[in-house]
């Protein structure tokens, strides 16, 4: 089924077009979902958001981008939300000013990812806990070009941006996580 | 001492891309796949026609509230006529 005719399908309700786009997406929306949020019970309940939000809203996707795009924006946006929230919460529990909520971060991404193989393990645990600390711009962009492999253009029109802007975001994003990972290998790997 | 520190944070650096895809969780499948038949059951426990009713009752109740309202000081006025006639009379008398 093309994406005229799917699209058509869900805007009517049919319980198998739904059924097909979650065939198509809903495990590339959990692993996106995980790789930003780093904590797999946060990316059961925003995925299950995610596709919440599509049924409901379907009816107002006009076709401007591929349907895939429309859906990522949806798991960013959702994702990026979740993680708003979820500081906001450890900012006023704990009564920790903003500027040092970077450091938070850093203490709280102890995460192993479960795709990690048990020889990289180590390495991918250090790398996603310094992707934790960018500014989520940049976490953005960096997960979804160089753990999703998404094209420039498309990341652009997941992001609302341009893709000089993006690919401003991704240098600055590698610049800023070979110097903290710089600083960790003096620290730890000498 | 400086290549070895490059080629680790290289190396770490690109095991980005080895990250691989993890399989969905069979509860989440589930959940998913029963997003449609739960917002329908919801969208049919209450019909549309029971909600405008509700607002239009309620538009009703607030229009007949203001117009009692903007009434109540005619009625006073004209209260208020009758007993100045009243004691202007017991004055003649």
């Amino acid at each position: 089924m093309d994406d005229f005719h799917h699209i058509e399908a869900l805007k009517k309700g049919s319980q198998s077009a739904f059924n097909s786009l979650l065939s198509l997406f809903s495990q590339k929306v959990y692993n996106l979902c995980l790789r930003i949020l780093q904590n797999e019970q946060d990316a059961e309940d925003v995925t299950q958001e995610v596709f919440t939000t599509v049924y409901l809203s379907i009816h107002q996707f006009k076709g401007d981008s591929k349907l895939s795009t429309w859906i990522y924006r949806i798991s960013v946006n959702k994702s990026q939300e979740f993680i708003r929230k979820k500081n906001r919460k450890k900012r006023f529990g704990f009564g920790v000013p903003i500027d040092k909520a970077e450091s938070i971060l850093e203490i709280s991404s102890n995460f192993m990812h479960p795709g990690l193989e048990l020889e990289n393990q180590e390495r991918g645990s250090i790398l996603l806990a310094a992707i934790n600390t960018l500014p989520e711009n940049q976490k953005t962009a960096f997960t979804l070009f160089n753990m999703e492999g998404i094209p420039y253009e498309e990341i652009a029109q997941i992001m609302n941006t341009s893709i000089s802007a993006v690919e401003s975001l991704l240098f600055r994003a590698r610049q800023s996580l070979k110097k903290k990972l710089a600083d960790y290998y003096e620290e730890n790997e000498q | 001492m400086e290549k070895k520190k490059e080629f680790w944070i290289e190396q770490t650096l690109n095991s980005s891309t080895e990250l691989k895809s993890v399989p969905l969780p069979e509860n989440l499948r589930k959940k998913l796949e029963s997003i449609p038949a739960s917002l329908d059951l919801l969208n049919n426990r209450i019909p549309i026609k029971a909600v405008w009713l509700a607002a239009a009752s309620i538009a009703l109740l607030i229009t007949v509230n203001i117009a009692a309202f903007n009434t109540s000081p005619k009625i006073e006025s004209k209260e208020s006529t009758v007993y100045n006639e009243y004691f202007s009379y017991l004055n003649q008398l």
